[in-house]
């Protein structure tokens, strides 16, 4: 049986467009406005050496998704616990992002439009990429990957022109311990937020996952930095702070000349190409989840179940869109089961198992 | 118009994947197949028809972490 694997750039880009999300048009966290640039190079670091495991603990098991790594790790009842929660991580996050493109596109785009055909679009898209298999994922990224950024690029260059570096100060007007807390929630919303790539198993080639995660945080770091860039020095802090979509709204002011204008459309298409991708990726590991609970041969025939219950979950998660904002507070603490312990754990027990069998292979030899 | 959304979509993916997947199928994975279809369609019929509210699992998060942390916003 050919394996669903995908080539390393496949890999970076699938990481970076999954980072990307919902975090291209939402912005990162805003809370400590103009300082948000040291907050971004405080999360990345933050996220370093969690990335680091995440490659670790693939390279470790190569071949195997982060369910059959628990079992081996953990033991069958632990591992199914784990399997259990992982699972409901993914659903969970994919219904947050689905929500939140939703309410974007009808706030945006489609204000007569209801929600409900936006969300069945979008899952359907997802739910039709998920069963195409991580591969075609891997695919979609690379030919989206070269629009994104040129989107990225372009809108930075033509606001140029129009930049205020004096939005950049005061330089650390907010206390460390704010940027620090700041710091943290970005790495925890988007970079860490990568642990689902655990449950790909061996789509990352032998060797790689590494590689390809530390390539993709600090690819994604400096396109944060340049929109965070784009978007503070062209709104100001204020405006920065109490929008809901600063890129969406930074596009809107931007314009080259007199025939160039209205090319917000170009950061909503960035956002549906991301957001995509990040469902995709959310989907695949719970149709894998809920095909190792019930001990089922084939996961893509569980990805429109999976996909329909995102769907229900996302129709029920907030009563309006100021509530997505407000949940982002408490999600930092929410995710550390997820995306710090349960790794961490079965980083420990396997780096601790691989450590006893070379003593014993080396006392045996 | 929006349970008639809902149904057609739901009806049409069950008839899709019955005559391309679960036809070649073990029975487990039709049953676990139609639960989870099930439930994905029902509750958002029940929450259109009877303009009730579900319990979110964000809002009962929030109060988990507000009991256990004191967060309070």
């Amino acid at each position: 049986m050919k394996r669903d694997s995908v080539t390393i750039n496949q890999g970076i880009f699938m990481v970076l467009l999954f980072m990307f999300g919902s975090s291209v048009i939402m912005g990162v966290n805003t809370i400590v406005v103009q300082d948000t640039w040291i907050a971004m190079l405080l999360g990345a670091l933050i996220a370093l050496p969690l990335l680091l495991m995440y490659g670790q603990i693939l390279s470790r098991f190569p071949g195997k998704d982060l369910f059959e790594i628990a079992e081996i790790t953990l033991g069958k009842k632990f591992g199914l616990l784990v399997t259990l929660a992982v699972t409901w991580y993914a659903l969970h996050l994919a219904a947050l992002v689905l929500r939140d493109f939703s309410d974007f596109v009808h706030i945006t785009l489609l204000a007569e439009t209801p929600q409900l055909p936006i969300l069945l679009l979008m899952i359907l898209t997802s739910v039709y990429l998920t069963r195409s298999g991580v591969r075609a994922i891997g695919k979609w990224s690379v030919a989206i990957i070269l629009f994104v950024f040129s989107v990225v690029i372009f809108t930075f260059a033509a606001a140029l022109r129009l930049i205020q570096l004096d939005d950049i100060l005061p330089f650390m007007e907010h206390p460390p311990q704010k940027i620090l807390y700041a710091g943290a929630q970005i790495a925890s919303f988007p970079y860490a937020e990568s642990v689902l790539f655990l449950c790909l198993g061996g789509a990352f080639p032998k060797g790689q996952p590494k590689r390809i995660y530390v390539t993709a945080l600090l690819i994604s770091t400096v396109i944060f930095l340049l929109t965070f860039l784009r978007n503070v020095t062209l709104l100001g802090p204020k405006m920065y702070e109490v929008n809901f979509y600063p890129s969406y709204v930074t596009a809107r002011i931007i314009q080259l000349g007199n025939f160039l204008t209205r090319i917000e459309g170009s950061i909503s298409s960035n956002f549906l190409m991301t957001g995509i991708v990040k469902i995709s990726v959310c989907l695949t590991a719970a149709a894998k989840g809920i095909s190792r609970l019930c001990n089922l041969p084939d996961y893509k025939t569980m990805a429109m179940p999976a996909g329909m219950f995102v769907f229900m979950l996302s129709l029920m998660l907030y009563d309006n869109t100021m509530d997505v904002f407000h949940f982002l507070d408490y999600y930092l603490i929410y995710a550390v089961p997820f995306q710090v312990l349960i790794p961490l754990l079965i980083f420990f027990v396997a780096e601790v198992e691989a450590r006893r069998s070379r003593k014993s292979l080396r006392q045996g030899g | 118009m929006r349970v008639l959304m809902i149904l057609v979509v739901f009806a049409f993916c069950a008839l899709y994947d019955g005559m391309t997947r679960l036809n070649k199928a073990p029975k487990r994975e039709i049953v676990v197949y139609a639960v989870l279809m099930f439930v994905s369609m029902v509750v958002p019929i029940y929450v259109y028809l009877k303009g009730v509210g579900i319990p979110s699992p964000n809002y009962a998060i929030e109060r988990i972490i507000d009991f256990l942390f004191h967060i309070n916003k």
